[in-house]
């Protein structure tokens, strides 16, 4: 998704006056950057916080990373000339330092700090956590998963492939397959509600 | 049991990786959104100007050398936007238009005043109108600005004040001084605003 706010002078002025479509493309575009900052820890300076295998806790940070993102003062805040991404990086950043800190969990002062600036290109530091040890009963869903989709039609695997990979939304499936709203939608039941019988009649998890 | 997985989890194996699906992002933002407040929209129809607000339009000439500059102290969170209109419809800044403030005040300075500086030097006020105060602003304000005979085309710098304190126009100089810049008693926006060729 393309959303910069420092070239797409339009954009930018729907993003300040919050409304819904400029932001949409600004969480889209972005998201992925914050739940990746928050499952894999980041780096800063000496200090190294770690990333979070709980998706859920995953997903709660970063709502509340974008409801501080987006507030009033913080749009107001975003000057339009620097990446968006590294600004939205230093909020997500500052956050959880806050919750860390606020948990009784020390934090170093080197990660205590995360400052405006200068560059804005070596903000992340991402740390290279190992991915979490996939269990035993997840490899057993995604093979059922995967023995779920081969039995359906193309349409539904089509609309898997747009919906759930790609993560495209209900209206660029829509466009994509050139299938209406309401078709998108019965598909959408369709996967769910299919997957979820699919695991039921093998007792899984 | 099987039963139990959510469609959010059920989305997450759809997708093939253990991560957030298309679904739990959507959901996020649907929360976000629901915490996110919009500035106010714009009503175009209420932008019809009131005779007072025109009337407030008034040319004060005052001694401004035309290169003060404002700095960005004290700039804060402030923020002024400008666009014009006629009728009910978005149009150029020319003769004849409404010109629109839409204004985010800085937490503790809530007063706003306006004024523009036109090409020949000379100062426009805005607001407050003669003989009153600033008030509270925010967001897109009700009253515009009529561009009248008091705007010939050119290229202006239009000036938000933020204060603490409502002021009328002699305090509002004072604490502005020559410089024109934020300062320990006013925040300053600076904006650029072209006045085109147009017939009213």
């Amino acid at each position: 998704v393309s959303a910069d706010l420092t070239q797409d002078r339009a954009l930018l002025d729907g993003f300040r006056r919050g409304e819904r479509a400029a932001l949409e493309r600004v969480y889209r575009a972005h998201v992925d950057e914050v739940i990746r900052l928050f499952r894999h820890g980041f780096v800063s300076g000496e200090a190294r916080v770690q990333g979070l295998a709980d998706l859920d806790a995953c997903l709660d940070l970063t709502q509340d990373v974008f409801i501080r993102a987006f507030s009033p003062r913080a749009r107001a805040g975003y000057d339009g000339l620097r990446p968006y991404g590294p600004y939205l990086a230093r909020i997500a950043k500052n956050l959880w330092i806050d919750r860390l800190r606020a948990s009784g969990r020390e934090v170093s002062l080197a990660a205590a700090a995360v400052d405006d600036g200068p560059a804005p290109e070596d903000h992340i530091g991402i740390s290279e956590a190992p991915e979490p040890e996939v269990d035993l009963d997840r490899r057993r869903l995604d093979e059922a998963t995967r023995a779920f989709l081969a039995t359906q039609s193309e349409e539904l695997q089509t609309f898997v492939r747009l919906r759930f990979v790609e993560e495209r939304s209900q209206y660029e499936v829509l466009e994509a397959m050139k299938v209406t709203r309401r078709r998108v939608r019965t598909l959408e039941k369709q996967a769910l509600s299919g997957l979820r019988a699919f695991l039921a009649d093998r007792g899984l998890p | 049991m099987s039963e139990g997985l959510s469609d959010r989890e059920l989305a997450r194996l759809l997708s093939g990786r253990d991560s957030p699906s298309a679904l739990d992002k959507e959901a996020v933002f649907e929360r976000v959104m629901a915490e996110t407040p919009a500035r106010r929209r714009r009503r175009w129809a209420a932008f019809a100007v009131p005779l007072a607000a025109a009337a407030a339009v008034v040319l004060a000439v005052l001694a401004v050398p035309r290169e003060a500059a404002f700095g960005p102290k004290g700039a804060g969170l402030a923020n002024l936007e400008l666009s014009c209109v006629r009728g009910e419809a978005p149009a150029p800044c020319a003769p004849g238009a409404t010109l629109v403030f839409d204004v985010t005040p800085p937490a503790e300075r809530p007063y706003f005043a306006a004024f523009a500086r036109r090409p020949d030097g000379a100062i426009v006020w805005y607001r407050p109108a003669p003989g009153e105060r600033t008030a509270r602003a925010s967001g897109v304000l009700e009253a515009g600005v009529h561009l009248g005979p008091e705007h010939p085309p050119g290229r202006y710098a239009v000036f938000g004040v933020f204060t603490a304190e409502p002021m009328a126009r002699a305090e509002l100089r004072a604490a502005l001084g020559d410089e024109l810049a934020s300062n320990d008693r006013v925040t300053v926006v600076r904006r650029p605003l072209e006045v085109r060729e147009g017939r009213p």
